[in-house]
């Protein structure tokens, strides 16, 4: 074969670059390549040239994977000089692996301590995990709508349409101003009658949202002129009670009396944004323009959501609507000045606010709980670290006697923690699936965007961060005095040094102190919402619930005017005569009786006749119109309830038949109309109806133990319950069970086909109406539970620790005379003294931050001092408990043995 | 300075190196073998065994690179020489065995 031949029977080039990269850099490398060139060419001479380059592929896996593999994995030796001629990164990552590798197996070796250590930091780890899912979901992930950050929420409830009208045009800071009215209403004449979620929306909402159909179309322009005649509805109703059918569009359903075509179906994605939580809008009605309601501004219907305009900040917005409010105070006197004169001031706030509401604050407070706990944790496993620090102590003088650096040695004790960490996170992430799931099961409702709760990849980013902090926190202190320790001493016999122990025991002490003090903070904390929790259930509500059967019903549009009175009428009168019933009576609402924000009642200005005889009156502070809320009530509810008549009586049988119609005014509105002392017999007007005042109530909490009432008019339920809502209240002798039974029975006996939508003991109403205190207060106080077993958990260890040090001062002293009482105090003593410097130091952390902590609170201050000396009692006691079994085992130790090894 | 141990095929490394002289080169040594040992010899296990040897200090070798060959592709050629103490590890390891060897001429001429 000629030389130019040669040439040309090359190696295969790919099979010769892999080669290249296996073997090492160099000429050792180089003159393989030549090698296995020339070994090449002679398999070309004695075979085919298809069989060498079968021949060198073989080459590249024995050569280049013995080099590789053996580099790489099996021989230290050849991979010290390999490293070598790399760059120092890669001797740096060397060095990792190594510390990874013996920092498993020196964490194998000590399983306890290891278990003991995973599971601490799991537990912190796991609940700092779990809360912090919750406030991703929550607060952190943006809304599903377009550029939400533009969007805002006018506060405070329902506004009037010609309101909502005069925001949208005579303001230049929205690109769109969209209402959305939220009403329960029936679903009939297609399946079962079920109640459903409906919104009554204006023709900018879908747009204003960015939202986009799913099927069929959204709502247009022609849409909104006249009554309604189409709608759309939401992905879930469209999959449960239609089966996710293409046919749904065109179907004609009945909703609240009204026949509907749906024209569209929304994406599953789409939520309205101004629902109330837990209550999905499942129909989407377009708002007639030229409705009734659609010019009168006393009616408060609308959640009014807009679109910031490109550039206008909120700040802007907010003092451009302020110069409105105060020229429509001007030109609407009766509607937009306040009875003290003063013009009504409305404010936007982000529409991200108006959704999350007071849930910010409720969830930051559990963030920092748990993150307390979390270092509690830590100085735990730190303490854990300390004890075991003696051993490790000679050992890292021994690698440092070897020649390891001072960082290096730092580096080993860091890789440690944090790889004991990370495990501890894994655990951590386990548990916060758990913690998340049973977070959404036992969490009372009332939190926004629950469904989005989800322990995801940003969850575990956060989850592995934390985890590496806490490693580098509970490693740093063991570390930085593995670093100094000085070699000699340590690698003499060191059973007997009591110089290093000294050092490390105030360490320990100074961690017990962070233990104590933190959980002092938690329990505080704990204390105080459990001390407001206590103090709401002792609220005097102005009625009674005791032995009261509540049963709800909504009877649907379905039944007319004259059928629900009847059939109301008719129910009472029967439950009234049923053996064991004191007193039943109904009312369109029950004070406390509406949970989820349903619709019960409504606003109405009300006028002294002075008022309505001189319209024009402008500035006039006395007379004033004031709103109130209308409750509709039977005879006999306030007796049925307990409540105090302050002035004249409650409503009779015939108050239905005046012709002046009697009112029951409770003292707030009493004193705000009238402000006088006697108000029996005064006349008054309500909307457009004059009615006479016939007696005085006591104040009732409607709306919630913590909050005082509102101004609440009651009027005869004959004829004015005009909703579709009525509550029945019946006081009895029987036990709730027995009564329900036969109050349902009573019920269908009457009306076969009325869905109930509640037989309930007020009792338990009321417990409801305070689940979402009662469940925070609760979670605060399994924290600071958890925190204070923590914490005596350190304690204990630590005095464990001091006994074991002081173990031969201690036979000393008993075989010089002491009693075990002198040892077990002594023991106790130095425990006081870390106890009490931990209590001062957590009472005055706990003063700086329960501030936090007052919207939550109620009936006390959030410095309340009996709460503090409480918790720092209980916390003292439970610290000297920790202490004491390790001082009387001190007290047990035998003299002679001490004495034998002096 | 203790000697380290040095297995059969390290000692046959040393040995065909030695007998290649001024020719030791890996493929020259490589053939070496093959034709002693009667088998063909992997390139990989004989490529980590040089390195091995010379992390032992029993081998040295330096690079031929004046006049590349064209059949190398132009890669240098490495030439390797047997240390001191590689012939001092062969002559330890030469006079073990002998000792066991002795008076068992006569049972293994049998087997």
């Amino acid at each position: 074969m000629s030389a130019g031949d040669n040439r040309i029977n090359a190696p295969p080039s790919a099979a010769e670059a892999v080669l290249g990269l296996c073997l090492p850099k160099g000429p050792v490398g180089r003159s393989i390549l030549g090698d296995l060139r020339q070994d090449f060419l002679e398999h070309c001479s004695l075979h085919t040239v298809q069989h060498a380059r079968r021949w060198y592929w073989k080459q590249v896996m024995t050569v280049g994977g013995r080099y590789l593999f053996a580099l790489r994995l099996l021989d230290s030796r050849a991979q010290s000089r390999y490293r070598i001629s790399r760059r120092r990164g890669g001797d740096l990552m060397g060095s990792l692996m190594q510390d990874l590798r013996y920092s498993f197996r020196s964490n194998v070796k000590r399983p306890a301590f290891s278990l003991m250590v995973i599971g601490l930091l799991g537990i912190g780890i796991g609940a700092t995990t779990t809360i912090f899912s919750i406030v991703d979901a929550v607060l952190l992930k943006k809304l599903p709508y377009s550029n939400p950050q533009e969007l805002v929420y006018f506060d405070n409830a329902a506004h009037s349409v010609p309101l909502m009208r005069d925001w949208a045009t005579r303001t230049n800071s929205y690109s769109v101003v969209a209402g959305v009215w939220d009403r329960t209403v029936d679903l009939t004449n297609d399946g079962t009658p079920v109640n459903v979620q409906a919104a009554l929306v204006t023709e900018d909402f879908f747009s204003i949202l960015g939202a986009v159909q799913h099927r069929g179309r959204l709502l247009a322009g022609e849409d909104f002129e006249g009554p309604a005649r189409v709608a759309v509805v939401s992905h879930r109703i469209w999959q449960t009670r239609w089966g996710s059918d293409d046919e749904t569009i065109g179907r004609t359903v009945t909703v609240g009396g009204q026949s509907l075509t749906v024209v569209g179906v929304l994406p599953r994605s789409f939520k309205s944004p101004v629902a109330d939580v837990g209550d999905e809008v499942d129909i989407f009605v377009p708002y007639n323009r030229y409705d009734d309601t659609a010019t009168n501004r006393d009616w408060y219907i609308m959640s009014v959501i807009a679109r910031l305009k490109q550039g206008v900040t909120q700040e802007a917005a907010q003092t451009e609507l302020d110069a409105l409010s105060l020229r429509l105070a001007q030109e609407h006197p009766d509607h937009y000045k306040r009875r003290d004169g003063s013009p009504r001031m409305y404010s936007i706030i982000s529409l991200h606010d108006a959704i999350v509401g007071d849930v910010r604050t409720t969830l930051y407070l559990l963030l920092g709980a748990v993150g307390l706990m979390l270092l509690i944790a830590c100085a735990n496993v730190a303490n854990l670290v300390l004890a075991r620090g003696s051993d490790r102590e000679r050992e890292m003088a021994l690698r440092s006697a070897l020649g390891a650096g001072r960082p290096r040695v730092v580096a080993q004790l860091f890789t440690e923690s944090v790889s004991l960490s990370v495990i501890g996170g894994a655990l951590g992430v386990l548990l916060a699936y758990l913690g998340v799931n049973a977070f959404e099961a036992l969490s009372p409702g009332g939190m926004p965007r629950v469904d989005d709760i989800a322990v995801n990849w940003r969850v575990m980013g956060f989850a592995l961060m934390v985890s590496i902090i806490t490693g580098v926190l509970f490693g740093v202190v063991p570390a930085l005095k593995a670093a100094r320790v000085d070699v000699s001493d340590a690698l003499k016999d060191a059973t007997g040094t009591a110089t290093a122990g000294r050092g490390r025991l105030r360490l320990r002490s100074g961690l017990v102190v962070l233990e104590i003090a933190l959980a002092l903070m938690l329990l505080v904390g704990a204390g105080l919402l459990f001390n407001s929790f206590v103090r709401l259930m002792n609220v005097d509500p102005g009625f009674s619930t005791a032995n009261i059967t509540v049963v709800s019903l909504r009877p649907g549009p379905a039944y007319s005017e004259e059928q629900r009175r009847e059939f109301t009428r008719q129910y009472l009168e029967r439950v009234n005569n049923l053996p064991g019933v004191e007193l039943a009576a109904a009312g369109v609402t029950l004070p406390l009786g509406t949970t989820g924000g349903l619709m019960c009642c409504w606003m109405q200005v009300i006028r002294p006749p002075t008022e309505v005889a001189d319209e024009s009156t402008e500035g006039s502070h006395v007379g004033n119109p004031e709103s109130a809320i209308i409750t509709p009530v039977t005879p006999g509810y306030f007796e049925v309830l307990g409540s105090r008549m302050v002035q004249g009586r409650g409503f009779v049988d015939a108050d239905e038949f005046e012709t002046v119609p009697p009112a029951v005014m409770n003292v707030s509105l009493a004193r705000r109309v009238f402000g006088e002392e006697r108000v029996v017999g005064k006349s008054f007007y309500f909307g457009d109806t004059r009615a006479v005042v016939v007696g005085v109530i006591e104040d009732m909490r409607h709306w919630g133990l913590e909050r005082e009432d509102d101004e609440h008019l009651y009027v005869p339920f004959f004829p004015y319950a005009s909703g579709h809502r009525i509550q029945f209240a019946v006081k009895s002798g029987v036990a709730f069970g027995p009564m329900a039974e036969r109050l349902r029975e009573m019920l269908w006996a009457i009306e076969p086909d009325l869905p109930i939508v509640d037989i309930i003991s007020y009792e338990r109403q009321v417990a409801n109406s305070v689940a979402e205190p009662r469940f925070y207060s609760a979670l605060l106080i399994s924290f600071a539970t958890v925190a204070v077993i923590l914490a005596a958990g350190g304690i204990y260890g630590s005095m464990l620790y001091a006994v074991g040090q002081r173990h031969r001062e201690m036979g000393i002293r008993l075989a010089l005379g002491a009693r075990g009482i002198n040892v077990v105090g002594m023991i106790v003593r130095h425990g006081l003294v870390l106890t009490v410097v931990g209590v001062g130091l957590g009472l005055a952390g706990a003063y700086a931050v329960t501030r936090t902590l007052e919207s939550f609170l109620f009936g006390v201050t959030s410095t309340d001092p009996s709460t503090f000396v409480a918790v720092s009692v209980l916390l003292t006691a439970v610290a000297m408990a920790a202490c004491f079994f390790p001082a009387r085992k001190a007290a047990k130790t035998d003299p002679m043995e001490t004495l034998r090894t002096e | 300075m203790a000697l380290s141990y040095i297995g059969e095929f390290e000692q046959m490394v040393l040995l065909a190196v030695l007998q290649q002289g001024d020719e030791a080169y890996a493929v020259e040594v490589r053939k070496e073998l093959e034709r002693s040992a009667e088998r063909p010899v992997s390139r990989g296990a004989l490529y980590r065994t040089f390195d091995r040897l010379e992390a032992k200090g029993y081998l040295a070798w330096e690079l031929e690179d004046g006049n590349p060959i064209p059949e190398r592709g132009g890669h240098p050629m490495r030439k390797f020489r047997v240390t001191e103490a590689g012939v001092e590890a062969l002559r330890v390891s030469r006079s073990a065995l002998l000792k066991l060897w002795r008076g068992l001429d006569t049972v293994l001429d049998e087997a």
